[in-house]
């Protein structure tokens, strides 16, 4: 009975997981889609480009993760550093 | 003039606070939940204009309501109002009633039109801020005294400041200045330590984390915020401003997304977002001051509600490490909807607070034509999915599993000041005209067009999707990470042993040298005048009568020969 449940219940939990990612894989590319019906408020020239959002959010966060993760590597230090 | 004062918000928290010293069972909590409410009644009701008097010869204005006043006034009390709320079970009469001092604090600093008056409220936060930090326990003692020198040396900054000011101008009205003269840049740098800007930002993660469940709530409330008040006030458009804002913002993402402990997670928050404001003041135009402005009512309250959903964690788990919490939602589930509701706000997701007041700051940097600024500010707002946004929701109420943590939702006072939280970030982001209508300048702003509201999609989407990919890599691990406060932690304090052990040395010496000549001094004495000293013991008749018969004759010798 206890196998039974395990085995029923794995294969809903990955299929769950597999169909999230494919509507955020969904969503994602349509929001870039979008670009070519909204029109942006240019400014700056790049900011107007199709897409620009998009691929700059992810370069700022990727970049920013590489930044903390440089920090980390410099600066981790034990919690008992202080002794307080 | 004394009717305005008696009546005024900060008074009314004052004698709130007193009474709750004198009060328990629900008294005590009709006093700690009625006087906030009574504070935003009269805030409303406070004088239009300006209220004078002269002190020493100095032109005072205790109370001056305009539009920014009214706004951050109205706005301290709710937070107090939340945060009293939150906080009815709490046993500490001391921190409570710090609290209400501390809030009344705000509001006397929100309204005051001179520096003088200013000063005064400023110092009254930093003592009662440091008492609710104390609260926290006897873990809290020591950064809670770390605070208190940091804010005091503000403050020691602030005053030199105001008093050069009042000297070189005459003038002790609060206006915008131009950082010009020694005494403004002393103003200037008193206001930026308390408004968590480098060197001295380590203080909020210091210190915040430090204090009880309830207590952080009032913490995240008041000096920051404050501090980005005073500094529209008086030193708007300073171009400075906006590279210690984006410094400030960024340092606040990084350390968040290494952070473990949640509450110090959300500390490093506060100084990221507080890197916006401040950056706001830079750029100085209308839009971007009403920007600040409306960024500091909205955070106000998705910083409490976040604070909230820390403490009612650790009130709850008894545990604040993400590495020991995980898949809370099932057993917190108000508790996690709350916190959602605070990362969507924190992350300025369309019909939240943060999406019409964040954004305004972005916008003002581009109709500025600040490309630098623009860009930075719009990476920092993808940050945002780093920390408060997606990190911490993830990780404490839907990540891994961890070993079986006894939880619940935390008790009904808590639960309502959440949804009341929670309920304010929703509302002000779908109809933000009655937040609008409060800021300082006459600007048209329509936050809810097509092309914004799809930037801002696109920006968190996207910046979500890169932290989903690489999310193995920021793991919480133990440890802590190293802050400019190791500077005066370690070398400061080496140092200030050294200079200790020197001056203890020198001390020594100067007391032992004296000593030993008292010592020698004491032996003479005793030698010379002692029991059997030449002069002090008893001679015999003889040698007297010889003594006194030898100095006669010496007197008349000399007499004769004169």
């Amino acid at each position: 009975m206890r196998d039974t449940r395990r085995t029923s219940k794995a294969p809903l939990t990955t299929l769950t997981g597999k169909d999230m990612r494919k509507a955020a894989l969904v969503i994602l590319i349509v929001l870039v889609l979008f670009d070519l019906v909204v029109k942006h408020h240019e400014v700056f020239g790049i900011d107007g480009t199709f897409g620009f959002v998009a691929w700059f959010g992810a370069l700022a966060c990727f970049c920013l993760i590489l930044l903390a993760l440089a920090v980390g590597s410099l600066l981790r230090a034990p919690e008992s550093t202080y002794d307080d | 003039m004394t009717t305005s004062l008696l009546t005024s918000p900060a008074s009314a928290l004052l004698v709130g606070a007193l009474a709750l010293l004198f009060t328990r069972g629900i008294a005590h909590k009709i006093i700690l939940l009625g006087f906030p409410v009574l504070a935003l009644i009269l805030v409303f009701h406070a004088p239009t204009g300006s209220v004078t008097a002269n002190y020493l010869g100095y032109a005072l204005t205790p109370i001056r309501a305009d539009a920014l006043a009214l706004l951050f006034g109205a706005v301290f009390a709710l937070a107090a109002f939340l945060g009293a709320l939150f906080a009815l079970d709490r046993s500490s009469t001391l921190e409570l009633s710090s609290a209400l001092v501390y809030a009344a604090g705000a509001l006397g600093v929100v309204f005051a039109g001179d520096w003088i008056t200013l000063f005064v409220w400023w110092e009254i936060m930093a003592i009662a801020s440091t008492l609710i930090v104390v609260c926290g326990g006897e873990k809290a003692y020591r950064p809670a005294f770390r605070y208190a020198l940091v804010h005091f040396l503000g403050g020691v900054l602030l005053m030199a400041g105001i008093a050069g000011e009042i000297a070189m101008s005459g003038n002790t009205t609060i206006t915008s200045l131009k950082p010009d003269s020694w005494p403004r840049w002393l103003i200037l740098a008193g206001l930026l330590v308390n408004a968590g800007a480098p060197p001295f930002w380590a203080w909020v993660s210091d210190a915040y984390p430090a204090s009880s469940w309830s207590g952080m709530v009032f913490l995240s409330v008041f000096t920051t915020k404050t501090a980005a008040y005073v500094l529209m006030r008086a030193f708007p458009g300073v171009e400075g401003l906006i590279w210690i804002g984006l410094v400030m913002a960024v340092y606040g993402i990084v350390y968040a997304a290494l952070e473990n402990d949640i509450r110090r997670l959300l500390a490093f928050v506060i100084v990221s977002q507080m890197g916006i404001k401040v950056a706001g003041v830079g750029i100085g135009t209308p839009l971007a001051l009403n920007g600040v402005a409306a960024h500091s009512a909205a955070a106000v309250i998705y910083t409490a509600l976040l604070v909230m959903v820390a403490g009612s964690v650790m009130r709850q788990t008894g545990k604040t490490r993400m590495s020991d919490l995980g898949s809370l939602a099932a057993a917190m589930p108000l508790t996690a909807f709350a916190c959602m509701i605070g990362a969507l706000a924190i992350a300025a997701f369309p019909l939240t607070s943060g999406f019409v007041s964040k954004s305004m700051i972005v916008d003002a940097a581009a109709k500025q034509h600040l490309p630098g600024v623009w860009i930075a500010l719009l990476a920092v707002s993808a940050g945002v999915v780093l920390h408060a946004g997606l990190r911490l929701p993830w990780l404490v109420f839907f990540g891994a599993p961890k070993p079986r943590i006894a939880a619940g939702d935390p008790p009904q006072s808590m639960r309502i000041a959440m949804a009341l939280a929670a309920v304010l970030c929703m509302v002000i982001g779908i109809v933000p005209d009655g937040l609008y209508v409060m800021l300082p300048h006459q600007v048209t702003y329509v936050p809810y067009t097509a092309s914004h509201v799809l930037v801002q999609l696109q920006l968190l989407s996207f910046a979500a999707l890169t932290f989903y990919l690489m999310r193995d890599l920021l793991k919480p691990q133990p440890g802590i990470t190293l802050d400019l406060d190791w500077l005066y932690r370690r070398p400061g304090a080496w140092l200030a042993c050294g200079f200790d052990d020197l001056t203890a040395g020198a001390w020594t010496r100067l007391v032992s040298g004296i000593n030993s000549k008292a010592a020698w001094l004491h032996d003479l004495l005793v030698t010379h005048h002692g029991p059997t000293g030449t002069f002090g013991r008893t001679w015999p008749t003889g040698t007297m009568a010889f003594w006194t018969t030898f100095l006669l004759g010496a007197f008349l010798l000399i007499a004769a020969l004169g």
